[in-house]
């Protein structure tokens, strides 16, 4: 009997002990399960830091003049504000809006037509995309490897002295888990911790009627394709996730984003052809969609107040997430 | 005195499953050319010259392009022959000579390569 708690005990801490490493970022408990397979790129400090060193490094874009953050800034939501269309090295211009980036291990899929299927992987694409960065993992990883501080970090992060792509790839993975933006005053409602204005309920109510079947709460996505009932740019002729699936069906269809952070990541669409949420609204009442979303002009101004309320500048202006300048130096042991 | 095996199976490509379960190490490494960047997935056969390009790979329904086989095998030293003039007049048949991309023009070629395997005792 005994000897059966004791094993019941040891296992019961096992488990506990295979999970402690969630806790080291601070993920929201109203939050559905995570998507991400954490057990096999088990978080640490070391880790999240490296990655963020990466995040922010131009070493990754071919002549060294871009960074993940050129695209996508910490400011914006990890979008690039006033920006329709990404940008990459040589002013080269992409085709897409670069998306913003939190709450990333309850993605299904990334790029706006899923593309990429696992965060750990999608580094790749802008690395390599000649409108990006133009460059390439093998370079990447050289580069590193020739750079006593990279050779550190990663040695301290890995508890190896070889700096592979894997390791690369799973470091900066690790700092993009940790982008984690669920403290709105809508998550506060939500824990019973703030109350919603009159106007923001009625925006609330109009968010549940109409929005909330893509914009699912509380990511604010079902992270399906759906059509946005966009004229197709011409110059573009982005077809959307039937370059992926191809399927007829899935033609100008589009990964659906989060509404969270909108204040900050503007322009909208994946074209980023709308400036301002206003447009968005009108777009969206005016579209042919099924059901057709009827909204007044008072209605659109207490949906906008319910949006307002999914900002989160706890997130926004969260120092540890910004250029980690200080990092970017070999540790003294006699300072 | 140890038994000798009395078949071998092996792949040419990535199952599924470890296709969408994060990066991989080791001989899997995005580093070793073998891995897409546009788009996620592994490229399980490459063949490259002047004048063709086939990167074949995909792993989802309907155009899974994984291929497995298994030989009896009777001898200690089998070796396994690949007769890249027998794919490349099977493949030139599709009139493809650059293939990048999974769908239906990798499926169909991948499965060429279940004819020109074979076993030589």
């Amino acid at each position: 009997m005994k000897l059966r708690i004791y094993i019941a005990l040891i296992v019961a801490l096992f488990a506990l002990s295979m999970q402690q490493h969630l806790d080291i970022i601070a993920f929201p408990k109203h939050f559905p399960e995570h998507n991400y397979s954490f057990e096999n790129n088990p978080l640490s400090f070391q880790k999240i830091e490296l990655g963020k060193m990466l995040f922010y490094d131009p070493i990754l874009s071919l002549d060294s003049t871009i960074s993940c953050a050129s695209c996508h800034s910490p400011y914006n939501a990890f979008a690039h504000a006033d920006h329709a269309l990404s940008h990459g090295i040589h002013d080269t211009i992409g085709t897409r809006n670069a998306p913003a980036l939190f709450n990333l291990s309850w993605n299904k899929s990334f790029m706006w037509d899923g593309a990429i299927h696992h965060l750990d992987v999608q580094p790749l694409a802008p690395i390599s995309s000649p409108s990006e960065m133009n460059c390439d993992i093998n370079t990447v990883v050289a580069r590193l490897e020739r750079s006593p501080l990279y050779k550190f970090k990663f040695s301290e992060a890995f508890d190896s002295e070889q700096i592979t792509g894997e390791n690369f790839l799973k470091a900066l993975a690790q700092f993009q888990l940790s982008l984690i933006s669920a403290n709105s005053k809508y998550d506060q409602v939500l824990k019973g911790e703030n109350t919603f204005t009159a106007q923001e309920a009625k925006g609330y109510a109009l968010f549940v009627q109409h929005c909330n079947r893509c914009h699912t709460e509380p990511l604010f996505t079902n992270q399906n394709f759906e059509t946005n009932q966009l004229t197709p740019d011409a110059a573009l002729n982005d077809v959307g996730r039937s370059k992926i699936s191809q399927k007829e069906e899935d033609n100008y269809k589009f990964k659906v984003p989060s509404l969270r952070n909108l204040d900050h990541s503007y322009p909208y669409m994946h074209d980023g052809r709308f400036k301002k949420l206003s447009q968005v609204l009108d777009h969206y009442s005016q579209a042919n969609l099924t059901p057709k979303i009827t909204l007044t002009s008072d209605d659109k101004k207490d949906l906008m107040s319910f949006l307002i309320a999914l900002n989160d500048t706890s997130f926004i202006f969260n120092p540890t997430n910004k250029y980690p300048h200080n990092l970017y130096k070999i540790p003294n042991e006699n300072e | 005195m140890t038994s000798l095996p009395s078949q071998i199976n092996f792949s040419v490509g990535i199952d599924s499953i470890t296709n969408v379960s994060g990066v991989m190490g080791g001989d899997l490494d995005p580093t070793k050319g073998m891995y897409w960047t546009w788009q996620s997935g592994y490229i399980n056969f490459k063949l490259e010259s002047s004048k063709i390009t086939y990167h074949l790979g995909g792993y989802a329904s309907p155009y899974p392009t994984i291929q497995n086989f298994s030989f009896k095998i009777n001898n200690q030293h089998p070796h396994f022959v690949f007769d890249a003039d027998k794919f490349l007049s099977l493949a030139l048949l599709q009139r493809k000579t650059n293939i990048m991309s999974p769908g239906a023009d990798a499926y169909h070629i991948a499965q060429y390569l279940q004819n020109v395997f074979s076993l030589k005792e």
